[in-house]
């Protein structure tokens, strides 16, 4: 009998120990909420405290980039934002003259010449021709004149080079960089020979005659 | 068993799906390969005339710039290298705006605007151009063009003209005219037209039937062939004044005439041997060479564009096909393998194409054009029965004539079979020819 007594009182004790030392977590493991996130109001003022170092150190950002261009000792911050600006316009001079003085050819910026067309990395070799209209409509035409004959897995690049003049006809035409296959090459001349004339210069556009070279891809 | 029957239907589900996947592979492989960039129509925006001086202007004066501009826009709508972008009235509702400016036409999706200012000096139309490129708002060309008011069709043409020029380096045909023969009566006789079909003249007043028209390679004048004196023999008319005159007074009949393009020479059809065959004769109807000599009928010549060589159809090989002979007769060779029947070729001024008529599968007479080397087979025509194509002068439209919507009428489409337009409604007219650019 009192033994009976005595288990039951242990089990009691161990029911009543178990419930007190699993109840806050069977809460937290049965809340339909899933994980509770413990939020706190003193949080709300941080943001701020954090924007608040970011104005500072963006002029160290700008302070630093410029001064690595040059590739110069580091400078103290009060130098720094003023040295930059004069150096940097230098180097962008100094970098277009000697690209003209390398070569007159310009990269022409037009939709029909876009890294997806096949005529991207189209050149003129007259720079002060600014009219990219005027590429969007005759590389259409050469466009529509482009049939490639040549069955061939590899890449096949023929550059050819023509020149126009005012009134939009072509006074000269060449291969500058042969694909080695002949009948490719033809193809490239006979596409460009069709799409004469080419739309005529700007009237405001000094110049008499343009040249431009073309390079044309299989793929 | 189930799972078997599953697996199954999967597998078979897979297949049609990987073959699609296969083809279109191919397909962009080969479209990437022969095509390049291919080529994108010119969109192009034409926005309402607007008057500048600073008086106040007549209610027919307004409508006259209105008409003005839907003329242009009608031009840069038909022509193979344009396409107009239309003004969208619910964009300028809903941004509250009267007329759209560069940037709207931009967003609109044009590639050019044309903006027309009018004035009105005296009896005249004056209309002041200017062409912009949207992506850069950069004013590209400008000009002026006078007319007199009643000439507004016209200058309308001329600015469309001024807008290819600019645009393509190329001449615009939209001042260009058109031949056709009308049935008048119980006759057949020869019209003249702009090219859309306005202004229409009479040049014949015969009361028989007059067929195959072809202008001289100026403008001046106008071969065809008239059953006036009984059998059908070449006769010419004067475009400006009206007078006509016999050219053959062959046995048998003439049919068929096609001006060389030097105009020097007629290639031209007689039956005075007995058979239907090829001949070239001089402007007054001699006889310089029989070009064919064979059993079956051979017709329909035409020159191509340098005057080397010249196309026809025959029926030597059981039916009606078309050949390439050169200019005096030698080395004929077969040009179409495709279709049942080719008939009535025409080369293209651009000298790559020739168009002609072609039975099709379906047992209709469709238009259809190749390469002249034998690649390339189009067909441009999908409904009704569609006959006598001819080429424009700039190489790039054709017109033929179709009886798709009942009666036979005159209709015109860009060498693709793109932008069809119906240029005749009186019905009755067949045998349309392009005339020369002016």
């Amino acid at each position: 009998m009192t033994r009976d007594v005595i288990f039951s009182l242990a089990l009691h004790g161990v029911i009543i120990v178990a419930t007190v030392v699993s109840s806050p977590f069977d809460v937290s493991k049965r809340s339909p909420y899933g994980e509770v996130i413990r939020v706190s109001l003193m949080s709300l003022p941080s943001p701020p405290a954090k924007q608040a170092p970011e104005p500072v150190t963006i002029p160290q950002i700008r302070a630093e980039t410029p001064s690595e261009i040059p590739l110069q000792a580091p400078t103290t911050a009060k130098e720094a934002k003023v040295t930059p600006k004069p150096k940097v316009k230098k180097e962008r001079t100094t970098g277009t003259t000697d690209e003209s003085a390398a070569s007159d050819k310009k990269q022409i910026e037009s939709p029909a010449t876009g890294t997806g067309s096949p005529f991207y990395g189209a050149t003129i070799d007259n720079a002060t021709f600014d009219y990219p209209y005027w590429f969007t409509q005759a590389f259409n035409k050469i466009a529509g004149n482009w049939r490639n004959p040549v069955l061939y897995e590899g890449t096949l690049v023929c550059a050819v080079y023509f020149q126009v003049i005012r009134s939009g006809k072509m006074i000269e035409i060449r291969v500058e960089t042969s694909s080695g296959v002949p009948a490719f090459d033809q193809a490239c001349l006979t596409a460009i020979e069709r799409s004469t004339p080419f739309p005529p210069l700007p009237g405001e556009f000094r110049d008499e005659i343009i040249g431009i070279t073309v390079p044309f891809k299989n793929r | 068993m189930k799972s078997r029957i599953l697996m199954f239907s999967i597998v078979l589900g897979l297949i049609p799906s990987a073959v699609c996947l296969a083809q279109g592979n191919n397909v962009r492989n080969i479209f990437f390969d022969t095509i390049g960039g291919g080529f994108q129509p010119t969109k192009i925006g034409v926005d309402n005339m607007q008057y500048i001086g600073d008086q106040y202007i007549t209610a027919a004066d307004s409508t006259l710039m209105q008409f003005t501009t839907r003329i242009v826009q009608n031009d840069v709508e038909f022509y193979a290298d344009f396409e107009l972008v239309p003004v969208d009235t619910f964009y300028l509702r809903v941004y509250e705006i009267a007329e759209l400016d560069i940037l709207g036409w931009q967003r609109l999706g044009a590639a050019y605007v044309v903006k027309l200012d009018a004035e009105f000096p005296g009896p005249n139309l004056r209309v002041r151009w200017r062409l912009f490129d949207t992506a850069r708002n950069q004013q590209i060309a400008k000009g002026n063009l006078e007319q007199v008011k009643s000439q507004w069709r016209e200058l309308g043409h001329d600015v469309a003209n001024e807008l290819v020029r600019t645009l393509t380096g190329e001449a615009g045909i939209f001042r260009t005219r058109i031949l056709y023969m009308k049935r008048v009566g119980d006759g057949k006789e020869l019209f003249m037209a702009d090219y859309d079909g306005a202004n229409e003249k009479q040049l014949t007043k015969t009361a028989t039937i007059n067929i195959s028209p072809i202008f001289s390679p100026d403008g001046q004048t106008v071969y065809f062939v008239s059953f006036l004196k009984g059998d059908p023999q070449l006769f010419k008319v004067d475009v400006g004044g009206g007078k006509m005159s016999q050219v053959t007074n062959f046995a048998g009949m003439a049919a068929a005439p096609a001006v060389s393009p030097d105009g020097n020479k007629i290639a031209c059809v007689l039956t005075k041997d007995g058979n239907s065959e090829i001949y070239v004769l001089d402007l007054d109807g001699r006889v310089i060479k029989r070009l064919t000599d064979h059993r079956a009928i051979d017709t329909s010549p035409t020159w191509s564009p340098d005057g080397r060589l010249i196309a026809f159809s025959s029926d030597r090989a059981g039916h009606p096909q078309v050949y390439i002979m050169d200019a005096d007769g030698f080395n004929v060779r077969r040009l179409t393998y495709e279709g049942g029947y080719n008939d009535s070729p025409v080369w293209s001024a651009r000298s790559d194409r020739i168009t002609f008529v072609s039975r099709t599968k379906s047992g209709r007479f469709d238009i259809a054009s190749i390469d002249t080397s034998g690649h390339d087979y189009r067909i441009l025509t999908e409904v009704g029965m569609n006959e006598n194509p001819h080429f424009s002068p700039d190489g790039k439209h054709i017109i033929f004539s179709s009886s798709r919507l009942g009666p036979i009428d005159v209709y015109m489409m860009d060498i693709t079979g793109r932008s069809q337009r119906r240029v005749t409604q009186s019905g009755g007219c067949s045998n349309p020819i392009w005339g020369p650019l002016r």
